[in-house]
């Protein structure tokens, strides 16, 4: 009987609801984790799953009142401030928490917090808990981990800044991992990364771990039991076959029927809004172009966009590959230093002053966080007037009816809806003002499978309806390839492929290809496609700043990928590549599965 | 205005724990009890502070009949303490009032609109705040007759520059928010984005600003009329109280000790009301919009 933990009939409950506090609570939990074992907890949004971490470490909210057992290692843990249970937090659980910004204390070098976590746990000398550090980033495959420990958060990316929070998390070589969410914030090929890792550690040192999120599809890549939570408590547990190594995951949530995309077929329409070679700088840094096409660095470097009514284009990519970037300059949230913007055959850039305020309510754009895209003192209703432009009631209830919301939520306040609730009410507002184009900014990547799926729907009803042009920007493919006519891909600033979502088994671009091997759902086949060619895709790295962006790391270069960019041919008709490496070798044969 | 009173009401109602936080209670029952004091002096206040006693109730020590003792003139020291808790709060109110205004107007107008307004005003801002503010508020009360108008006046146009600075911060920060961008994205004009959109996001960081202001704005105007400079006879303040006590410390002990202290417990109890609402925002900002 190697129980680690085992909590009975947890009950947590806050007092007082006013008209600001949803229920929060754990009606009656049960769980045992065992010695080395790993667990995943699944539940939607608001089910309880981030209250239960703080439950099991003692760090419930001072008004929280709580019931039941916690057994640590056969020991009772009662109460939150005493030695026993303070004792087992660090050393005996550790926890690791879904955003490494705000986890990390910006103005500590990572090297000397991960020591103040060894010294809190063992009260070795500075110098020592100091090289401890180092070691533990190298165990956690930071590169060059002895100069890293030097660094502040901020200079770290998404990725490595969790592998630090992982590093403090394994000082003290605990029992327990409660991972919350630890992927959810970063990119697709990074979140690999870092899930290899959690379970190489894991093996390494018989460690347990309760990994907790909202995507179904990590579960079976760490771990081999699987309980699902809801209102509060545990409803089912499934045991699941060894991870990693087994075939594609079943329940495929993103890689849905495309079948079902019904906008309409427009014939070659008039683009309502159109980029020629758009060129986005922050700052004043000038960078001279040589006589050979290159690229400046910028984060939008010579962009084409058309935006179709009726039509969805998808844009896909890392995060910092300039995607958000090239949405703002769309929209006219930024102005585009190089190129031409025409919105309705209108010169966008030029437009200014009142009408420029005028004219951009055709170009709304919904925003990735549904947390900060709503005005927190600003009563729904009041809202959706506002973007109107009028005060009118009833069309109000109209707006609030089309994303799939009841007339009663006009008169709440956004701390008082769930996320997937806030993210509709976002799109009724964009849509209140009319637009001619849309444009979505990462617009699930935030919420829970259920939410997402509605989402996705309303957009497109929306843009069937409405005659919209939708910008679709993801780096999950799954999604784009559910609702968008034709995808393109984009990196250091350039668009590396463009192609048709009905043709995609034509995709060849290397990039493309390995963003989509690390997709968990096409995990095997691509994978092995990409590393055959000799590539690591868990070693992806940014853009090389000069020539293809690829180049640094792709198999299939030669001399001139460098040096110069090549440029965006139509090698099939309407399928566009930047790559002339890539011949009629194309692995089309996992694409399929897309 | 459906957002502005959502703001103050918000502050009471996220969570009901507010009565039993340990420095907002203490510091609501100061001010508040303070406030109904200045309201209801003249009810409350036992006789005339300007009634002049005979000789033998000159300079009497606290007893049954006067509680606070007797000055000078044999006027009642509790009568005078009541009526001077009007001119504090008066002149901690109006002077703060000033200074927010003003300075909400310059932090807003720094923040939100464009790089050369920002430099401007941030400019003149450190220009003010350059001067001493003691030496200022003196040097201005001076020229020329003192008169409480005048002292209030002074010190808000001495005190705007801190709520300036503090304003311009979260409105820079507010500016980069999704909800904002979303308010230009709908055409809205830049004055109804700062006014609509930020204003009322700020307001719990203004309403703490202010709320720790008034006890230093007290002490300022205090310190005036020790010296002489603000409330005139037969007005009466603390200040003046203090000063006109300190020769007796001694012999007359009651004279200044207690409007010191009552200047003492005022500043206290506003300083436990701003830092109370200051902790009860800030934790809060940050926490409600985590739970996605």
């Amino acid at each position: 009987m190697s129980d680690l933990l085992r909590v009975e009939n947890l009950h947590v409950s806050f007092p007082g609801h006013g008209p600001g506090r949803e229920a929060k609570v754990l009606a009656g939990v049960d769980l045992v984790i065992g010695q080395g074992e790993a667990v995943a907890l699944v539940g939607p949004s608001g089910c309880g799953k981030s209250l239960l971490t703080r439950a099991l470490l003692g760090l419930l909210p001072g008004d929280a009142a709580w019931t039941g057992t916690i057994l640590w290692r056969g020991e009772h843990l009662r109460d939150p401030r005493a030695r026993n249970w303070r004792q087992v937090r660090g050393r005996g659980m550790a926890l690791v928490l879904q955003e490494p910004q705000t986890s990390l204390n910006p103005v500590l070098a990572i090297g000397d917090q991960i020591a103040e976590t060894v010294r809190a746990h063992s009260g070795v000398s500075r110098r020592e808990a100091r090289s401890r550090a180092v070691s533990l980033l190298a165990e956690m495959l930071v590169p060059d981990p002895a100069e890293k420990a030097n660094c502040y958060p901020h200079q770290l990316s998404g990725g490595m800044r969790q592998r630090v929070l992982l590093a403090a998390a394994m000082a003290c070589d605990p029992d327990l991992l409660i991972a919350d969410e630890p992927t959810t914030a970063l990119d697709v090929t990074v979140q690999r990364e870092i899930l290899a890792l959690i379970n190489r550690i894991r093996r390494d040192r018989g460690m347990a771990l309760l990994f907790i999120t909202h995507d179904a599809e990590l579960v079976p890549l760490v771990a081999t039991r699987r309980a699902e939570m809801s209102g509060g408590r545990i409803v089912a547990e499934f045991d699941l076959d060894l991870p990693a190594d087994k075939a594609e995951v079943q329940d495929t949530p993103s890689g849905e029927s495309s079948a079902g995309v019904s906008t309409p077929q427009s014939k070659k329409m008039n683009p309502v809004l159109k980029a020629r070679n758009l060129v986005v700088r922050y700052g004043a840094g000038m960078m001279v172009r040589g006589s050979l096409p290159q690229r400046t660095g910028a984060p939008v470097d010579g962009v084409d966009i058309d935006l179709i009514p009726g039509r969805a284009l998808g844009l896909a990519g890392e995060s910092g590959c300039g995607k958000t970037t090239l949405a703002r300059a769309l929209s006219r949230h930024l102005v585009a230093v190089g190129g031409t913007l025409e919105l309705e055959g209108e010169d966008f850039l030029a437009t200014r002053g009142s009408r420029l305020r005028h004219r951009r309510r055709r170009v709304q754009m919904l925003f990735q966080d549904p947390a900060g895209s709503l005005n927190p003192r600003q009563i729904i209703g009041r809202a959706l007037s506002e973007a109107a432009g009028r005060d009118d009631q009833a069309q109000v209830a109209d707006l609030l009816a089309e994303v799939g919301l009841s007339g009663e939520l006009a008169g709440r306040y956004p701390h008082e809806l769930s996320g997937g609730q806030r993210q509709r009410v976002s799109l009724a507002r964009c849509l209140a003002a009319d637009p001619r184009v849309l444009i979505a900014d990462e617009p699930t990547s935030a919420l829970d499978r259920e939410s997402r799926n509605r989402i996705l729907s309303l957009l497109e009803k929306a843009m069937a309806r409405r005659g919209l042009a939708l910008l679709l920007i993801s780096h999950d493919f799954g999604v784009l390839h559910s609702i968008c006519d034709r995808v393109d891909v984009m990196y250091g600033g350039v668009i590396v492929e463009s192609y048709r979502v009905a043709e995609r088994s034509r995709i060849r671009h290397p990039y493309t290809l390995s963003m989509m091997a690390s997709t968990p759902a096409s995990l095997n086949r691509a994978q092995r496609w990409w590393s055959d060619a000799g590539n690591d895709p868990q070693k992806f790295r940014g853009p090389s700043p000069v020539g293809c962006p690829l180049a640094g790391q792709c198999h299939l270069r030669k001399s001139h990928c460098l040096i110069e960019l090549p440029p965006l041919v139509e090698v099939a008709e309407g399928h566009y590549l930047r790559c002339p490496e890539v011949g009629q070798s194309g692995p089309s044969h996992f694409i399929d599965t897309l | 205005m459906t957002m502005k009173t959502g703001a103050v009401r918000d502050l009471f109602t996220a969570g009901d724990r507010w009565w039993a936080d340990p420095r907002l209670r203490p510091g609501l029952v100061i001010t508040l009890g303070l406030g109904l004091l200045a309201l209801l002096a003249p009810v409350i206040a036992p006789g005339d502070p300007a009634a002049l006693g005979d000789a033998a109730d000159r300079l009497a020590a606290p007893s049954g009949s006067h509680l606070l003792g007797t000055d000078l003139l044999g006027r009642d020291v509790l009568a005078r303490l009541v009526h001077g808790s009007r001119v504090s709060l008066l002149v901690g109110w109006v002077s703060v009032l000033v200074a927010v205004l003003l300075g909400t107007a310059v932090g807003l107008a720094a923040g939100m609109g464009p790089r050369w307004l920002d430099r401007f005003l941030m400019n003149t801002t450190d220009a003010f705040l350059a001067f001493p503010r003691i030496f200022l508020v003196l040097l201005l009360v001076s020229l020329t007759t003192p008169s409480l108008l005048l002292v209030m006046t002074v010190l808000g146009l001495t005190g705007w520059m801190g709520v300036a600075r503090l304003v311009r911060a979260e409105a820079l920060s507010l500016r980069e928010r999704d909800f904002v961008a979303s308010a230009r994205g709908l055409g809205l004009s830049a004055w109804r984005v700062a006014t609509g959109h930020v204003l009322p996001n700020l307001l719990p960081t203004v309403i703490v600003a202010a709320t720790l202001r008034v006890g230093s704005a007290i002490l300022a105007e205090s310190f005036l009329s020790f010296l002489g400079l603000g409330a005139q006879e037969p007005a009466v303040s603390w200040g003046s109280m203090i000063q006109q006590g300190r020769g007796y410390l001694l012999d007359g002990w009651w004279l200044a000790t207690f409007p010191g202290l009552a200047i003492a417990l005022t500043v206290l109890g506003y300083n436990l009301l701003g830092e109370g609402l200051r902790r009860r925002l800030d934790p809060r900002g940050g926490r409600e919009g985590r739970n996605e």
